[in-house]
């Protein structure tokens, strides 16, 4: 379970920002090709469009360029195919927007997170009088912000973006394990 | 002698499994309504507890590199809310602070930088924001053809001003945080130094044209 | 004539359900004059300067509206008290504890607010504000009511009027149930005991088993605390969900370490009836 949420969210973590196979400094080109995977959206059942916000992917790996990230090709190929496992359970739901998917697919995004976030130290923040929520890592520092782009004077809570920082949050916990993980074998190997 | 012994244990073993028991038992019974509760507690839980006011400490330093390349691995990453560069628009005298993050707490002291945004160098957009009767009351003067120059540790970049717009906030339009060129986008409030709110931001666009590219 | 082995099972797991139901019993009223109870927040309120620390929350997030406003500081500072948002936040409490919704005078605050922009607007430009200016000046009031409601208004304060209105609706005949079967459990224990002073000691299991089930859990979870690294902002809010968390816990550490006390007056019982039957 902890390797399915590592790789999906390392995977998630490494969205591409574009659509061409241009290797940003610090993406490899395994990491690419989980980028590649994760572009563009899912359409349900009910002819809607779901996918992570682009800004969200862009705070994940921002995040990720604080170390490097060697996503061998095997995890790569592992991590598409949990990718498209998903993709498909969404594409199978009668959602029309990321809160409205099934409780039983939010409830594997809460269970993911959870464990992902429990592996690496980041957590959740709630401030209740703006209704922001932001993910922090194990210095509380902020990794993950929701709300507007365009500063305004407040972010408004909706499921959405818990959800999406839900997603972001297994993304970002994920990818920092396989961090983690590769350190590990190098000293090890 | 033994057997009250044995009889005084028993007032506290016998307990002692009761309770295990009872345990047990409203664990099994309430496991599937609590999981998620505990999922969100244990998602919401850090040992550090969280920051919303203060700010880290400043990881600027100047740098003088201008050309050529420089490894990402050389690069101390800011983390939200840090001090990591200088930002001097045109025709100004001193540079303003440029921190990492885009909170009240970051737009009381300097330029922020929205945090799904990326750092000078990395070949991607930089969406910066500022307050028009603080940091950014100069943004209005500046032209097309004017340069803007960002300082960070790791090198000198600068930025021709390629245009302006005045578009509402909710605009998707004014900013594309997904195109593949290094284009710097800053805001402020619009009208300036207009008393009270209004839905308009004053946006000014500028293209890289020198500085390090960060590599690999 | 020797008890059956079955029937001591029998006894011993009458003892057990009369701890667990004695257990849950206690836990339901212990949370009713608590977590149900509107004093119980209002203790809590006081006792962690709930309102002083929204209150300057509030001046907080108005000075840093002002700033884009062109607003200073000095404006806001007249316009709300402790002592309103002290009354808003009582009134919240009071309303939503008799199962209505609450609506925060918040319209009353942004009249004030705007009122006093306009003051500053014609003192700056020594004239009235034209049309747009008015316009600003109300989005920079509008955004302010905003944010003294996300202030004020009490947190989750509809959900725990809900589950207060459900736990009412259930509590009494819960109660009554889990009483009527206590009840029963003892008489049970008490009729199928050949001698008194087994019957006693059953007691004693079931009152002490039930005391080590409510005081392990709230002990564990006052000395460990873990409610304290939940990520909830403002400070304010944090510090009072904390101390809400705490009392509670500590209610159920002295309601089940009463219980226990209860059981040892029952040992000197215990042993007269023996000796007598010795």
């Amino acid at each position: 379970m902890k390797k399915l949420v590592a790789l999906i969210a390392a995977a998630a973590t490494c969205a591409a920002i574009s659509l061409t196979a241009f290797a940003a400094p610090g993406i490899s080109a395994s990491e690419q090709k989980i980028l590649d995977s994760l572009q563009g959206s899912v359409t349900t059942q009910a002819g809607a469009s779901i996918s992570i916000p682009q800004e969200y992917l862009n705070q994940a790996k921002n995040y990720l360029m604080r170390s490097d990230v060697d996503i061998s090709e095997a995890d790569a190929t592992t991590t598409i195919g949990h990718i498209e496992e998903a993709k498909t359970a969404v594409k199978n739901s009668n959602a029309t927007s990321l809160s409205d998917l099934p409780g039983s697919v939010k409830s594997i995004v809460l269970e993911k997170a959870t464990a992902a976030a429990a592996v690496n130290g980041l957590s959740l923040t709630f401030d209740a009088s703006s209704s922001a929520i932001t993910i922090k890592d194990a210095n509380g520092v902020t990794v993950f912000e929701s709300g507007d782009i365009i500063k305004t004077t407040g972010a408004d809570y909706t499921v959405e973006i818990a959800l999406g920082a839900g997603l972001v949050l297994i993304a970002v916990a994920g990818s920092v394990y396989l961090v983690n993980k590769s350190k590990k074998a190098a000293v090890n190997g | 002698m033994a057997k009250k012994h044995k009889r005084l244990m028993g007032f506290i073993v016998i307990p002692l499994i009761f309770a295990f028991l009872s345990y047990i038992l409203l664990f099994t019974v309430l496991s599937p309504m609590m999981k998620p509760v505990f999922s969100i507690f244990q998602l919401m839980s850090s040992e550090k507890g969280a920051d919303f006011y203060s700010l880290p400490e400043s990881i600027y330093s100047p740098s003088s590199i201008s050309e050529g390349t420089v490894s990402l691995s050389q690069i101390e990453f800011p983390v939200y809310g840090a001090h990591y560069a200088s930002i001097q628009l045109p025709g100004t005298d001193e540079a303003e602070d440029l921190y990492f993050g885009d909170s009240n707490a970051v737009l009381k002291k300097g330029i922020g930088q929205y945090m799904g945004s990326f750092l000078p160098g990395y070949g991607s957009p930089i969406l910066l924001s500022g307050h028009n009767n603080t940091y950014f009351h100069n943004l209005k003067n500046v032209k097309e053809g004017d340069v803007i120059t960002i300082t960070t540790s790791y090198g000198v970049y600068e930025y021709k001003v390629t245009g302006t717009a005045i578009k509402t906030r909710t605009d998707k339009t004014a900013y594309d945080l997904n195109q593949q060129k290094e284009q710097l986008i800053l805001y402020t409030c619009y009208p300036f130094n207009a008393l009270g709110l209004t839905s308009q931001r004053y946006f000014v666009y500028a293209d890289k044209i020198s500085g390090p590219e960060i590599v690999d | 004539m020797h008890s059956s082995t079955p029937k001591k099972i029998l006894a011993v797991v009458c003892s057990f359900l009369l701890s667990l139901l004695t257990f849950l019993l206690l836990v339901a009223i212990c949370t009713k004059m608590t977590f149900f109870d509107k004093g119980f927040y209002l203790s809590n309120i006081a006792k962690t300067h709930y309102y002083e620390k929204v209150t300057s929350d509030l001046m907080e997030d108005f000075t840093s509206l002002g700033i884009p406003g062109g607003i200073p500081d000095e404006v806001f500072k007249n316009t709300i008290s402790q002592d309103d948002v002290q009354t808003e936040i009582m009134a919240c409490i009071d309303t939503s504890f008799s199962g209505k919704t609450y609506q925060i005078r918040s319209n009353a605050v942004k009249q004030k607010l705007y009122s006093a922009f306009l003051d500053y607007a014609k003192q700056q430009h020594k004239r009235e504000a034209t049309d747009q200016e008015q316009q600003a000046l109300q989005e920079l009031a509008s955004e302010c009511e905003k944010v003294y409601i996300q202030n004020v208004r009490f947190p989750f304060i509809q959900q725990i009027s809900g589950a207060k209105a459900l736990y009412d609706r259930f509590f009494i005949p819960a109660a009554i149930i889990l009483g009527v079967l206590c009840v029963l459990l003892g008489v049970a224990i008490w009729f199928t005991q050949r001698w008194r002073h087994r019957a006693i000691r059953l007691y004693v299991y079931a009152g002490v088993g039930c005391s080590l089930t409510g005081i392990l859990f709230p002990l564990y979870m006052l000395i460990w605390a873990p409610y304290k690294q939940l990520n909830i902002q403002p400070p304010a809010l944090h510090g009072l969900l904390t101390s809400m968390a705490s009392q509670y816990l500590i209610s159920l550490l002295v309601v089940f370490v009463v219980v226990g006390l209860l059981c040892t007056v029952l040992a000197p019982i215990y042993r007269k009836l023996k000796n007598k039957v010795l």
